[in-house]
């Protein structure tokens, strides 16, 4: 299958989310104060160190069934769906840089930094969706490979079809991973008729594992 | 004619897009256009033919991804043969009459290189030495290596055509609106690279159209001095329905091009969506227009994979990284503690060097192998330039071909043998290369004996092809306690040197060797030899005295503009490198409301400078055994109670463990100092499994892990299992630690699993990492899963003692 793949780049995101960096990094709730002014320091490090860049296609729903063959989750979640949004996001390779850097000099800001990479490949992939939203609504949640029933192997079909490498500087390595480590392939719904799912919704509730270090309350 | 003669007089004419043609002629969905060259031989010679009769001059063949990563060895032959032919062909059967050649075309392979990817450097080498071996077979005239996003992949393509072909190289790489390559190196850093490794152009193409382009192709005109090539799309792409449009039609995209070529482009050309007639306006607009001469550009620089940094003012070439004389730093080197070495780097960028040196040369140490993996390590993580320091030829080699960037190379001198040897690597890989004043008759006593062997040097440098900008001469620093005119020598070289417009160096601090306060000469060395025109000082970057004299020189003399950089100095590095008695104070009031020592207070709030200054205080009175057991043994006890009950997070845990950690720095120096070595547990051997790249898992224990005292060897990530044994083998280590993260890694660690059970019976083995279970675990035959770092700790403490 061959589809016309569009580039997108975003020059800034919204805030950093601090609260959700800290979760992150394994903390319920706010942190102390020396907590606070280490991720103050690695922000800052932060400075530039983004590129928001994001590669998709649209495909129909048969397109789509013929890319991936339909599982349950699948045919569920596209009920009501015209076209399925296929993307590849990324933050950049910087980020893994600055893990690496302080991975030999301070495990508590690599750990730290690699929070705000999660932190903001989130931001950008709720972005990047909500730019559908605008007449008659997005949603339906993310998919991406390896979750539930979506299998892993899928990043091959994905990586043919958008050629992340050439876009957005997004490779797959032999086992699957993404280089830079902080990108993202999924797939989401275009609805026809306006989604009253919540945020909450679609990212915990719906998720079956009980003991998930990073599920909100 | 020869192309690069062609190309000295001539604006030259590349082809547009190809892969739009390929498609519009019916290419099928999912067929690899390179297969059309035998199966469509017609169809791809039709497109080369337009081209030509376009006006091309170079048509590149249509081999973008031809490489054994895609194909065969047998059909990847089959390919370039049919793609050169049908290119040749193409040229015969056109109209044109303009002269003709062929480029082989090479692309990015799409993998991504080590350490971000899993591509080893010399693989992504032999990759593109086949292609290239067989477009020279064929009969190619020249190699394009275009789209290249990624400094480090293209060193690898330029490599292999260069040592597998005699064939002229011209490369261009896509840079994103941002001005940048998607891996972070900009124009100028690009330049350096190519320039060191003596390609005939360099250029930019595909990513966006001429307009965004312009940015870019100003910086590669200011800095190359060889011709440089633009070859832009058609415009920014319009995805309209299941097609792309680009947004430039012919007439405007002559019209860009037509400003290239005024501004000094000397090859201009089309990327995607541009066709025949895109180059045909592009000829028509610009055939009135002269050829602007190449100049040659003379600007000293090194760079790394993000940046180039010039001579245009004094840098500072950080030291630290070199055993000489330091204890502890021959102990890392021993222990291969990679982390200590990289922490040494990292510091010295912090206070401000420019430029990192490269040592690692000491008795027990097999350079060869080490210098190049320390190049690796530190080019991961820090975006200087680095300085190769060796006196092994064979150590420098290697480490040169590794390096991502243009080095600095210390050094070669006056010897005929020292100028046979290094020459040719900085000529085959690219550098500045740092020359000593001395040979085989010794140091010369006087500046004109040191300035005559300078002279010699570059006259040699010549008849290799090394330009006069790629030497910085050292004069040589003496100590003026052997010599009392040692020092006026060398700043009256200085100033000859400066004369000639060469570019200096000189390791400043030998000059005080032997004398008391020796930071005291140095500083005022320093300033005078910078007033006679030094342009790189060899310094320790935390000598506050000689950054002092190196900021308030550049404020003095202009050269810092608004006086940005004296004012960080005086604002951030200054205050910080005083020490600061009032973070102690903090720790000790506060002793009263608590019964806890300072330094167990330091530790579990995670303030590792006070720790670490605790700790120095402490051990002047108590003996470093007692702090162990009574102060930090303690303190990073009620830290992984508190973890464990949840009262403190990760974070937190890892902050304390740094904390300790300054403190058993301290310890360890001390031991070092004192005689004798600190007491370790057992030595544990740590490895993300092949396959997978995430490594934070693996860090956090070995963190915790050396806090409880542990001999960490951790051999870092994507680690073979045959390496994981080898190294259990070699330590006798008790205890090995394996982190993966992924599904798809989950095999390669059961057959480490395997691998050590068969071959290092003794070894308990402890897993962990995202996709593991308890269950898992033992399925696979581990003898413990660690939840979390500190339960890797607690089951590692277990396993020691059985």
């Amino acid at each position: 299958m061959r589809k016309a793949v569009s580039v997108k780049t975003y020059t800034a995101l919204p805030d950093y989310d601090r609260r959700e960096i800290l979760r992150y990094a394994g903390v319920r709730g706010d942190g102390d104060e020396t907590l606070q002014a280490l991720l103050g320091e690695c922000l800052q490090a932060c400075d530039r160190a983004f590129t928001y860049r994001v590669c998709y296609a649209e495909l129909t729903k048969t397109e789509f069934f013929e890319l991936f063959p339909p599982s349950e989750t699948a045919k569920g979640w596209t009920e009501n769906c015209e076209k399925i949004v296929l993307f590849a996001a990324t933050v950049g390779l910087e980020i893994d840089r600055l893990v690496n850097r302080y991975a030999s000099v301070s495990t508590a800001k690599a750990l730290l930094f690699q929070a705000i990479g999660a932190e903001r490949i989130e931001a950008l992939c709720d972005r990047f969706c909500e730019d559908f939203s605008v007449d008659g609504g997005v949603c339906g949640r993310r998919f991406s490979p390896g979750y539930g029933d979506f299998p892993l192997t899928a990043q091959r079909e994905i990586f043919a079809l958008l050629q992340p490498e050439k876009h957005i500087g997004v490779t797959l390595l032999d086992s699957y991973l993404m280089s830079p480590t902080k990108s993202v392939t999924a797939v989401f719904g275009l609805k026809n008729t306006p989604c009253n799912e919540t945020k909450e919704e679609k990212n915990c509730a719906l998720c079956g594992k009980a003991d998930c270090a990073f599920k909100k309350d | 004619m020869d192309v690069r003669e062609f190309l000295q007089q001539n604006t030259v004419y590349l082809d547009g897009g190809t892969g739009t043609l390929l498609q519009a002629a019916g290419l099928p969905l999912g067929e690899l256009p390179e297969r059309w060259n035998v199966t469509h031989a017609e169809t791809v010679q039709g497109i080369h033919r337009a081209y030509f009769n376009a006006g091309s001059n170079i048509v590149a063949t249509n081999t973008f991804g031809a490489n054994v990563l895609k194909f065969t060895e047998k059909e990847l032959d089959e390919i370039v043969k049919a793609a050169v032919e049908n290119a040749r062909i193409a040229a015969k059967t056109s109209q044109g009459k303009q002269e003709k050649f062929v480029a082989l075309d090479i692309g990015p392979t799409g993998k991504l290189l080590k350490p971000y990817g899993d591509f080893a450097f010399e693989e992504a080498v032999e990759t593109f030495a086949k292609t290239a071996r067989l477009g020279e077979k064929y009969g190619v005239d020249c190699v394009l290596i275009e789209t290249m996003g990624d400094s480090y992949e293209t060193k690898a393509a330029v490599v292999a055509v260069k040592e597998n072909t005699s064939l002229p190289i011209f490369v261009s790489c896509a840079y994103g609106e941002d001005g940048k390559l998607m891996t972070g190196a900009t124009p100028s850093a690009m330049v350096a690279l190519l320039e060191g490794l003596g390609v005939d152009a360099v250029g930019v193409n595909c990513s966006v159209g001429p307009k965004q382009m312009q940015g870019v192709v100003q910086e590669l005109l200011a800095r190359a001095s060889v011709p440089v090539l633009v070859k832009p799309n058609a415009g920014l792409p319009i995805v309209d329905g299941d097609q792309i449009r680009y947004d430039i039609d012919e007439k405007e995209f002559a019209q860009y091009m037509a400003e290239f070529v005024k501004m000094g482009a000397r090859l201009v050309g089309g990327c995607c969506g541009t066709t025949p007639s895109y180059i045909e306006g592009t000829v028509t607009a610009t055939k009135a227009l002269s050829a602007l001469p190449i100049t040659k550009k003379e600007i000293t620089c090194v760079s790394s994979y993000t940046r180039a940094v010039d001579f245009d003012k004094p840098l500072l070439i950080g030291e630290r990284i070199n055993p000489t004389g330091k204890k502890r730093f021959k102990q890392a080197l021993k222990e291969k503690d990679t982390a200590y070495i990289l922490a040494e780097g990292i510091a010295q960028q912090e206070k401000g060097a420019h430029i990192l040196d490269v040592n690692v040369g000491s008795p027990e140490i097999d350079e060869k192998e080490e210098l190049p993996r320390y190049i690796e390590q530190l080019q991961a993580v820090i975006d200087l330039p680095l300085q190769i320091d060796t006196s092994d030829s064979v150590a420098m080699e290697r480490a040169m071909r590794l390096y991502n960037g243009k080095p600095l190379v210390n050094s070669v001198n006056g010897k005929a043998e020292s100028m046979a040897t290094v020459f040719p690597l900085v000529k085959k890989y690219g550098g500045v290369v740092i020359a000593l004043t001395l040979d085989e008759n010794g140091i010369p006593e006087t500046a004109d004996g040191r300035v005559a062997i300078a002279e010699k040097i570059v006259a040699t440098a010549k008849t290799y092809g090394i330009a006069e900008k790629d030497i910085v001469i050292d004069p040589l620093a003496m100590a003026i306690s052997a010599d009392k005119d040692g020092a006026k020598t060398t700043l009256q070289a200085l100033a000859r040197l400066k004369e000639k417009g060469w570019k200096t160096s000189l390791g400043v601090s030998n000059v005080s060797f032997g004398l008391p306060s020796r930071e005291t000469i140095n500083a005022a060395f320093f300033a005078l030899a910078l007033e006679n025109g030094l342009s790189a000082a060899i310094i320790n970057p935390n000598s506050v005295e000689m950054l002092k004299t190196y900021y308030a020189f550049n404020a003095l003399h202009g050269k810092d503009e608004n006086y940005e950089e004296y004012i960080r100095f005086a604002t951030e590095i200054l205050p910080a490198s005083v020490s600061t008695p009032t973070a102690t104070a903090t720790v000790t009031s506060s002793v009263q409301t608590d019964e806890k020592s300072p330094l167990q207070r330091a530790i579990i709030r995670g303030l590792k400078t006070e720790a670490t200054d605790e700790c120095a205080r402490l051990l002047q009175s108590m003996p470093a055994l007692e702090i162990v057991n009574g102060e930090i043994v303690p303190a990073l006890d009620e830290v992984g109670k508190n973890y464990e009950e949840k009262r403190t997070f990760l974070p937190q845990l890892l902050m304390s463990a740094e904390a300790a950690k300054g403190a058993f720095e301290k310890i360890k120096a001390y031991m070092l100092a004192n005689g004798g070595e600190s007491a370790k547990k057992c030595k544990v051997v740590l490895a993300t499994v092949k396959g997978d790249i995430h490594d934070i898992g693996k860090n956090i224990v070995g963190t915790l892990l050396e806090n409880y005292g542990f001999d960490v060897v951790d051999l870092g990530r994507d680690v073979p299992p045959e390496k994981v044994v080898a190294c259990v083998a070699e330590t006798g280590a008790p205890l090995v630690g394996l982190s993966a993260l992924m599904t798809t890694t989950l095999p390669s660690m059961e057959e480490t699993v395997k691998l050590l059970r068969e071959k290092t019976p003794w070894v308990k083995i402890i897993v962990g990492g995202a996709v593991l279970s308890a269950e898992y675990a033992s399925k696979i035959g581990a003898d413990g899963y660690g939840k979390d770092g500190m339960a890797a700790v607690r089951l590692a403490e277990t396993l020691y003692k059985k």
